[in-house]
């Protein structure tokens, strides 16, 4: 029995689904008073046993809420994930299709329930993911958000080190590396791996620096994945309305600030005008640690797939 | 509308294609495919519905494994609002297990544990049945209305279901952490594992804003207030019914249900045998885990402890992460429940 929650907002079945080789899960929420738009394909985060609830149960909730706002949506465990079959040996930025094959899979899904419209949300990794995604579904997409994206393609555990080696100088960075509890820490292998690539980014980050006409000509973007431009480029292209959201306290969003200023970035988001827009909101959204943050991104999102859904769900011509 | 989704579904994904398993990107270890069990090799995907045996859970999605033939099915069950997760091993089973998850914090971090320990169950010919609390997870409810009662409540109608779906009258429990205290408050005569587990829930809740304590120190806040004690957390929990834990929302009816639970409480006048197993990087059995073990054997209670090595941080998410398939921990910890459960229900056909 499906169920209709105490308010009967909306009523949630659990589904398992095909990908290319596996089985997925996923939970399909339907408004209780109908759907007044095409369903949302939520793609979360990584690092977690299962992506269908979220930190706090914070997709469920984006999902009632889009349920009240009349918009079905579908969440999903990634395979080797939660529910689904499989075996998922590490997230990557740059690994993206069996991701892709994932959610393909849950539009798919949707399709086959009568879907011809679908809106993409994803939150940090699956943002890139969904935006990896959008390119395959380009003719049926009526909006994508992308909560906490990243620019840079990051590697298991490059993330901070790459943010140490940017915003730290050389002198505060040798302080933080000279630090007796740093030292004591090369005594495990695992301490030692990070400290490599720690130091690694900052000589990167040295070069890079000392060769001024090679950071003149890139620019900005230097950071910034060319997959991440191209998918971006394409929405463009196709007149498909872009949401990114950011916390003003994230490191992903001091990437994408200094990203814009020129470069390809920049030429995208005048070429978008209207289509691409930024929101922010006080706080962190990576790792989603504040109550208030959760609650603020469920209402940013909310409100773009409004706008784009126009109250009515009237399919884009 | 929900048989016409079944309706489709079905018809759109009768998938008796067989596709070559491909490996996933990385090295899939010996680990990994010890836990993977019966799906490698080829994988049929096959998500026919069928009709529900049980009149109060209208319909289901259901998944056979093409391997073991043991089946998945998940439902809300009946008017509980509950998810539940049920395997039923192909071959009729003569015991099931309640598996009782953790919150918070642990819920998500143990998911996938939890999956692959049911899944292994299923394959040594157990029925299990995993759910998520009302007010947690994909169940129904609201947050704000979970205490122990509610949970404990949760578990009950899930060990029935499990009972009435599978016609068993052998059903043992397993808990990890706070799940402990709900899998002890369920668990009667019946076997009983424990991950991990809580001892007294006040515990669990200390635990909870040290870490939001330590996140603050770490953080060092900038507007010059002074970071919250615990002391401060308990108060903003009595004044405004809730307090954020790195980014879980802890509410006062939750923690005052709990505040004098204890799992001793829970176990009183119980004698089913038990695993009790500590995760630690640490080898040695803690102190207060090894009394407990021997008070219970002095009280004529079966009891085996084990010691499992694994850097757990409950309520932290590291950069660390690594399937669980892919973690040795895991694997030790799933084969000694596994074995304990298989040995502890005489009547099951133990496949391995």
């Amino acid at each position: 029995m499906s169920d209709v929650h105490q308010r009967q907002v909306c009523v949630e079945a659990p589904v398992y689904f095909p990908s290319v080789t596996e089985s997925l899960f996923g939970i399909h929420v339907q408004p209780a008073s109908g759907a007044l738009g095409p369903p949302v394909l939520i793609a979360s985060g990584g690092l977690t046993g299962t992506s269908t609830v979220g930190r706090n149960q914070m997709f469920v909730r984006l999902s009632h809420q889009l349920a009240e706002d009349g918009l079905p949506s579908m969440r999903l465990d990634y395979h080797g994930i939660g529910e689904s079959t499989g075996l998922l040996s590490e997230f990557r930025l740059d690994a993206e299709q069996p991701f892709v094959d994932d959610l393909l899979g849950a539009a798919r899904w949707l399709e086959a329930q009568g879907a011809r419209r679908l809106f993409l949300v994803g939150k940090c990794f699956g943002s890139r993911m969904a935006l990896a995604t959008s390119g395959e579904l380009l003719d049926r997409l009526d909006g994508v958000v992308l909560i906490g994206a990243p620019l840079r393609n990051f590697g298991k555990g490059e993330r901070t080190v790459t943010r140490l080696a940017t915003e730290l100088s050389l002198v505060d960075y040798l302080k933080r590396a000279l630090k007796p509890e740093v030292l004591r820490g090369l005594g495990q292998a695992r301490n030692r791996r990070t400290y490599t690539r720690a130091a690694l980014a900052k000589l990167r980050h040295v070069a890079q620096r000392a060769r001024p006409s090679t950071a003149a000509r890139e620019g900005a973007n230097r950071w910034t994945s060319p997959a991440f431009l191209d998918r971006l480029e394409a929405l463009v292209d196709h007149k498909i309305p872009v949401v990114l959201v950011y916390g003003v306290d994230d490191d992903f969003y001091q990437d994408f600030q200094r990203a814009r200023q020129q470069g390809r970035l920049r030429d995208l988001l005048e070429r978008g005008g209207t289509g691409i827009s930024v929101t922010t909101t006080p706080g962190q959204v990576a790792g989603f640690v504040q109550v208030e943050v959760q609650d603020a991104i469920i209402e940013a999102t909310c409100a773009a797939l409004r706008q784009w859904s126009g109250g009515t769900g009237r399919a884009r011509p | 509308m929900r048989s016409e989704l079944v309706s489709k579904r079905c018809a759109g994904a009768r998938c008796h294609r067989r596709r070559r398993w491909r490996a996933a990107a990385g090295s899939r270890s010996k680990t990994g495919r010890a836990m993977l069990g019966s799906t490698h090799g080829e994988s049929t995907i096959c998500a026919v519905p069928e009709p529900s045996l049980d009149p109060s859970v209208a319909a289901s999605a259901v998944r056979i494994d093409p391997g073991t033939g043991d089946r998945e099915e998940a439902s809300y069950l009946g008017a509980s609002q509950v998810l539940g997760i049920t395997h039923i091993p192909k071959e009729a089973p003569g015991a099931g297990v309640l598996i009782c998850s953790s919150l918070h914090a642990d819920f998500l971090g143990n998911y996938r544990k939890e999956v692959l320990l049911a899944r292994a169950l299923c394959r040594r010919g157990l029925a299990v049945q995993r759910f998520q609390y009302r007010g947690t997870g994909n169940s129904g409810g609201k947050p704000e209305d979970v205490t122990f009662e509610t949970l404990a409540e949760d578990a009950g109608t899930s060990l029935e279901h499990l009972r009435q779906r599978c016609g068993l009258d052998q059903v043992g429990c397993f808990g990890t952490r706070m799940g402990a205290l709900v899998a002890a408050n369920q668990a009667g005569d019946v076997p009983l594992a424990l991950w991990e587990p809580v001892l007294e829930a006040r515990a669990y809740f200390r635990e909870a804003f040290r870490a939001r304590l330590m996140r603050q120190l770490k953080e060092q806040p900038t507007d010059g207030s002074a970071p919250a004690s615990t002391q401060g957390m308990l108060d903003e929990l009595r004044q405004s019914g809730s307090v954020d834990v790195l980014g879980y929302t802890i509410h006062r009816p939750l923690h005052d249900s709990c505040t004098d639970l204890t799992l001793a409480h829970q176990l009183d006048g119980r004698r089913g045998p038990r695993l009790l197993v500590q995760i630690s990087k640490s080898p040695t059995l803690r102190g207060d885990y090894a009394a407990v073990a021997a008070a219970w054997e002095s009280a004529g209670v079966a009891v085996d402890a084990r010691v499992i090595a694994e850097d757990e941080a409950w309520w932290f998410v590291g950069d660390d992460w690594q399937a669980e398939e892919e973690r040795t921990g895991t694997a030790t910890l799933i084969a000694t429940t596994t074995d304990w459960f298989a040995a502890s229900f005489s009547s099951v056909d133990a496949r391995s």
